[in-house]
């Protein structure tokens, strides 16, 4: 019977190295970012996925799949969790708070974390990723796959008719 | 492949129940409601589908035979939902990154200029509603000395700071 449940720490060792694999990276290579991190570390788990599928590979080709599903909605999951720490507002807000026990007002809180603070964060990635390029004063758009990425949200949007910033935001 | 059919199912029965949810009224808690509600359907769905195999063993040959199989069949659906999860908050709120981008393609190719990104992403945009978010989860509370975490607001920012210091990496935002 226990041989059904081979695929769990087949599933979790592979998590486990990207995770190991991130941090590492990371800690090694602090100026590759922490996205190259995470490219890494899914690479690692991904390896040792494949590999200890290979060890146990007497299993339906089903059986498989799913273990590989399971990892890269880990994965996923993971990038997601870094991504929060990364570029999360409420996160941020959250931890401006956690340092300051005693509370903050809310133009306290504005003046620590503000939509200045966020714009100019938010440019410094698109330009650098080429997504956004600079043309004089004035920015204009470069690699659109973030836009593509907008024109899906928009359509879960409109599958679970959440109003769009767009109805709300002023001219 | 009954697992990897059948765990995605699991998932499209529980986005359709989110779905009607969400349709009837949109939960003031979304991503605790979302979580409670798909792993819910999720397993809720495997539970009913597990006992109509012993009620209708004909049942039984579309389905997993054993119990290493069903609960590698659960425990993907369930991944699948808590991807899902992940990806909600840019559903529900607007990623600034994805307004900036939209404001930019909209203006044309000349362009739009750095000001007027400020002009129009301004705090009442940005961070305010992120304020409110942070109370209507529970996670925060406006009192008299100001905006103060509860419990769980602490222990989850607390969670987020020790990660940042394992990565050795500064704050974001």
């Amino acid at each position: 019977m226990l041989s059904g449940f081979w695929w769990l720490p087949v599933v979790v060792v592979a998590c486990v190295g990207d995770v190991i694999a991130q941090i590492t990276w990371l800690r090694c290579f602090p100026a590759g970012g922490i996205y190259r991190s995470m490219v890494c570390g899914f690479i690692v788990g991904a390896a040792v996925l494949i590999a200890l599928s290979l060890v146990w590979r007497d299993r339906p080709i089903g059986a498989h799949l799913a273990d590989l599903g399971m990892y890269v909605c880990f994965a996923y999951v993971y990038f997601h969790w870094n991504n929060m720490g990364e570029t999360g507002r409420r996160v941020r807000l959250l931890i401006e708070l956690a340092n300051a026990p005693a509370g903050l007002t809310r133009r306290q809180l504005l003046a620590r974390y503000s939509a200045k603070e966020i714009v100019d964060r938010r440019i410094s990635r698109l330009l650098e990723s080429s997504q956004v390029v600079a043309s004089g004063s004035r920015l204009v758009l470069g690699n659109p796959s973030v836009l593509a990425m907008t024109r899906m949200i928009g359509l879960m949007k409109r599958i679970l008719r959440i109003e769009s910033v767009f109805v709300r935001s002023p001219e | 492949m009954a697992v990897v059919l059948l765990g995605l199912a699991l998932f499209a029965f529980a986005f359709l129940v989110h779905w009607i949810v969400w349709r009837i009224r949109r939960p003031r808690a979304t991503g605790q409601t979302l979580i409670l509600l798909l792993t819910g359907a999720v397993v809720g769905g495997a539970v009913v589908l597990w006992l109509a195999a012993h009620a209708e063993p004909s049942l039984g040959r579309f389905l997993p035979d054993n119990a290493g199989a069903w609960a590698q069949t659960v425990a993907f659906g369930l991944a699948i939902a808590a991807a899902y999860v992940l990806t909600y908050p840019a559903v529900e709120v607007e990623s600034p990154i994805m307004v900036i981008t939209d404001l930019i393609e909209r203006a044309g190719p000349g362009g739009l200029e750095r000001d007027e990104l400020y002009r129009r992403l301004d705090d009442d945009f940005l961070v305010t509603p992120r304020i409110d978010d942070l109370m209507s989860e529970g996670l925060a509370v406006d009192g008299a000395m100001g905006c103060q975490l509860t419990d769980k607001g602490r222990s989850l920012g607390h969670i987020f700071i020790v990660w940042r210091k394992i990565l050795g990496i500064g704050i974001g935002g």
